[in-house]
């Protein structure tokens, strides 16, 4: 069983686009990340929140490695295009000011988890999502995301009404 | 030349300085008449050398001298082409109806006429924006990147504004028709509605944000007001954009094609509609809203690119190429450095 999954992460690594090859992936020991590492593993989140309150899709879409996932509240899993349309879609809904706040992370060699909240404007109205990302240092130095889920911090309207 | 005496006046008692573009009397005279696959003939003013090429599309009731004080300063790094769209300025009159699909045709025609080869950068102004787009949509590989000057996205506002809007653009297109009228028939040309303080002026002054012009030299000025006040053909070429621009939007709607990564970069005021900025026209609260649904409008171009991008220009009118047009020639400049990057 462990040679197969080893097997598999060789094949996958192997498959993995060159930018975003992790930049230890050959390593034979991979260490547990030191804050240094790990508060730029985080500024990835900075990054992400900048780019959206300048409304630039570019800046946004660079904090994405290109076979990124994304995973939006009640959808399917999406790739980076999808990504860009909901995003873009958010700031076309009126979304702005974000202010994102990790709140744990942990990561070894070239991966790393983050968790944290996001705060931001939807029109007048103050929004807080939940978060958990993973990112991965490029063989450019540069980390990006991985994976990027989100939801919701209050049960749905709809749910809460039911229990009523 | 009286008109100018007053603008100077006006000028003054504005505190404002009388500001004049060097150079800006070659849009004062025609400029290279080249013609469309329709026949239309065009005119066009082209300066600069380089690739991509800029092109400017004017809002409506406008033409190329609304590039006057932007063009010159494109045309020091690339190629820079402003035209007159067909019955305006010194073009000649095109075949009806004007919706923006007749008018990228003509353009896209026009420019490959005059050996300006793609692909182009399109910079749309107001209405412009939907020639600009509906361009894109056409013709995506002779499109290198867009810049949209705080541009109409009205299809992508709510209903109700978009029906408001429309509402008044067939009034306007009433009053547009009986100074029309006047012009054709040699009359008196009726008066716009009054303002404090200043000088009377005939409908033949609505272009643009009202002329004169304050970032204009007199002789462009003057040529600009002669044009409309003889001109029929500009009339009739207007009124019937501002006829089609419902089923210009309704054809927009329709086809939203990504533009992949193209760059587009989209300049926007908080002040649609609005000519010129007075901190006495404090906006009440229907304005701010209406102003705020225009912006969450044009945010939604963003969806269009993956290197796009939403500049606020708040200290600037509508005419952010006269207001602020050092906003303009930054965000050409963006989208040109960065369109020569890979798609």
């Amino acid at each position: 069983m462990r040679l197969a999954s080893l097997l598999a992460l060789a094949f996958l690594v192997g498959c993995a686009p060159k930018s975003d090859t992790p930049a230890a992936a050959n390593s034979a020991a991979a260490a547990t990340l030191s804050g240094a590492a790990l508060d730029s593993a985080k500024a990835v989140d900075a990054a992400w929140a900048a780019g959206m309150n300048a409304k630039d899709t570019a800046a946004v879409l660079a904090t994405y490695a290109d076979d990124a996932r994304f995973l939006p509240p009640d959808a399917p899993i999406m790739d980076k295009s999808g990504a860009h349309a909901v995003l873009a879609g958010f700031i076309a809904g009126g979304a702005s000011d974000f202010v994102l706040t990790p709140t744990a992370a942990y990561g070894v060699g070239d991966l790393a988890y983050v968790v944290g909240t996001a705060k931001f404007k939807m029109g007048a109205a103050a929004q807080t999502v939940k978060y958990t990302d993973v990112v991965r240092r490029g063989a450019d130095g540069k980390w990006r995301y991985v994976a990027d889920m989100f939801s919701g911090v209050e049960a749905p309207a709809a749910t809460a009404a039911a229990k009523k | 030349m009286t008109s100018f005496v007053w603008a100077l006046v006006t000028s003054l008692l504005l505190g404002m300085q009388v500001r004049v573009a060097p150079g800006d009397d070659v849009y004062a005279r025609p400029g290279q008449i080249v013609a469309a696959a329709d026949g239309a003939r065009l005119n066009f003013y082209c300066m600069g050398s380089g690739s991509p090429a800029v092109i400017f599309e004017s809002g409506w009731e406008d033409w190329a001298p609304a590039w006057a004080v932007v063009q010159p300063k494109v045309a020091k790094w690339t190629r820079a082409c402003s035209y007159d769209r067909a019955g305006a300025g010194f073009s000649g009159a095109g075949p009806m109806p004007r919706t923006s699909v007749r008018i990228a045709r003509e353009l896209r025609s026009a420019l490959h006429n005059a050996g300006v080869v793609g692909p182009y950068i399109l910079v749309g102004h107001a209405f412009g924006g939907d020639p600009v787009r509906t361009f894109a949509d056409l013709y995506t590989q002779d499109v290198a990147g867009l810049v949209m000057v705080e541009a109409d996205a009205s299809e992508l506002e709510p209903k109700a504004m978009q029906d408001s809007e429309h509402q008044g653009e067939a009034r306007y297109v009433g009053r547009l028709r009986e100074c029309r009228d006047s012009v054709a028939a040699g009359k008196p040309l009726p008066p716009l509605p009054a303002r404090p303080g200043q000088p009377r002026r005939t409908c033949a002054q609505q272009f643009f944000r009202g002329l004169p012009e304050a970032e204009w030299s007199q002789e462009l000025n003057a040529s600009v007001l002669h044009i409309a006040q003889t001109k029929v053909a500009m009339y009739d070429a207007f009124m019937s954009e501002m006829q089609q621009m419902a089923w210009d939007e309704a054809w927009l709607l329709q086809r939203r094609r990504s533009l992949g990564r193209r760059p587009i970069r989209v300049l926007t005021t908080g002040n649609h509609g609005v000519g010129h900025l007075s901190a006495a026209d404090a906006k009440d609260s229907t304005q701010v809203e209406y102003e705020h649904q225009i912006a969450l409008a044009q945010a939604h171009w963003l969806e269009l690119s993956s290197n796009a991008k939403q500049i606020p220009v708040p200290s600037s009118s509508e005419y952010v190429q006269f207001d602020q047009p050092d906003a303009v020639v930054s965000a050409i400049r963006e989208v040109y450095d960065q369109s020569k990057e890979p798609r």
